[in-house]
């Protein structure tokens, strides 16, 4: 993995009990075991605990670690990042939605990645005022109803993506971060005036790519990798778990 | 209105977006994204129903209020004093 290089793991969520359950949860702590008995019930967490198993292992092949060795802190603002021997070694974010799950892995710089699953949305012109700005409202409602379900989640996961990027989090504003006021640009970088901004008010260049995850799915991703970042993406496979 | 009530109306609200989860067994005052499976979009979905049902706006600023059961009660009591508050099912 170069620094330029920036690893999309796509894990095909497994219904519970159909893969080794036993094998995925060796693979937390005790703080993950402790969690994922805090699901109510069987499905959310077993997704919980692929997902944790598959993160373990995507992350203890890039740093040649044991999966089960590695430990997690949270950043200021509750991203999850590694710890410990490898603290600061390698970038990583995680989204799931449905069956699906997506890791990122990034040397040089955050990473952050968001998945949904298409749905259709009811009210969703009310959900776009939450997720819009202004400029972007306006230009999304000149388009057909399903036109505006596509680019409602092709949107939300854009913004999200940068938002786990930062470590913000939905608590920041995603109507926010909006995308270039130019006529003709709603596809083009976005851009957020508060949000993207370093602490010596420099705007942030942030590398935004959409990521074709599978059918039905919106998925996308955000990084301030410097040049423009080699984006691979693999399937995970569930034999790579360690016995 | 007592902050059972406001408790069942928020499970009201979390029973109709995620409706196969058994929310009797909820502990209030673990994170609520700890005990069932709720995303981003759902949790938007609340704060959407909040507005509609009871007119409570809840900024991005205060979303993290919403963490746990309690912190909702504990956040929207002022808010929802003096309303109705729709409680169609007792979950």
């Amino acid at each position: 993995m170069t620094d330029a290089s920036i690893e999309v793991w796509r894990i095909a969520l497994q219904a519970a009990g159909s893969i080794e359950h036993g094998a995925a949860l060796a693979q937390l702590d005790a703080p993950e075991r402790a969690r994922a008995a805090r699901f109510l019930s069987d499905e959310p967490r077993s997704r919980y605990v692929q997902c944790r198993a598959a993160l373990r292992t995507l992350l203890g092949r890039a740093l040649d670690a044991d999966p089960r060795a590695l430990s997690f802190a949270e950043g200021p603002h509750g991203k999850p990042l590694l710890a410990g021997a490898h603290a600061g070694a390698l970038h990583f974010n995680v989204s799931h939605s449905g069956e699906l799950a997506l890791v990122a892995l990034a040397r040089a710089a955050p990473v952050g990645i968001d998945i949904e699953r298409w749905r259709p949305l009811e009210e969703i012109e009310r959900l776009a005022e939450k997720v819009f700005s202004e400029k972007e409202r306006e230009r999304w409602l000149a388009l057909t109803p399903d036109e505006r379900q596509r680019e409602f989640y092709r949107h939300w996961t854009l913004k999200e993506a940068i938002l786990k990027a930062c470590g913000a989090g939905i608590t920041q504003s995603l109507a926010a971060i909006g995308a270039g006021d130019t006529p003709g640009t709603a596809r083009g970088p976005l851009d957020a005036p508060e949000l993207l901004r370093d602490a010596f008010g420099t705007p942030l260049r942030w590398s935004l790519l959409e990521i074709e995850a599978a059918p039905g799915y919106c998925a996308a991703l955000a990084t301030q990798c410097p040049g423009r970042p080699v984006l691979a993406q693999r399937a995970f496979d569930w034999r790579a778990l360690s016995p | 209105m007592n902050d059972s009530d406001i408790q069942i109306a928020i499970k009201d609200i979390i029973a109709q977006i995620a409706p196969d989860e058994d929310l009797s067994q909820l502990d209030p005052a673990v994170r609520l994204r700890e005990q069932i499976e709720l995303d981003s979009m759902d949790f938007l979905d609340i704060v959407m129903e909040l507005r509609k049902l009871y007119g409570v706006q809840v900024p991005e600023a205060d979303y993290k209020e919403l963490a746990t059961l309690d912190g909702c009660v504990n956040y929207l009591r002022p808010k929802l004093a003096g309303k109705t508050l729709h409680c169609a099912a007792r979950v």
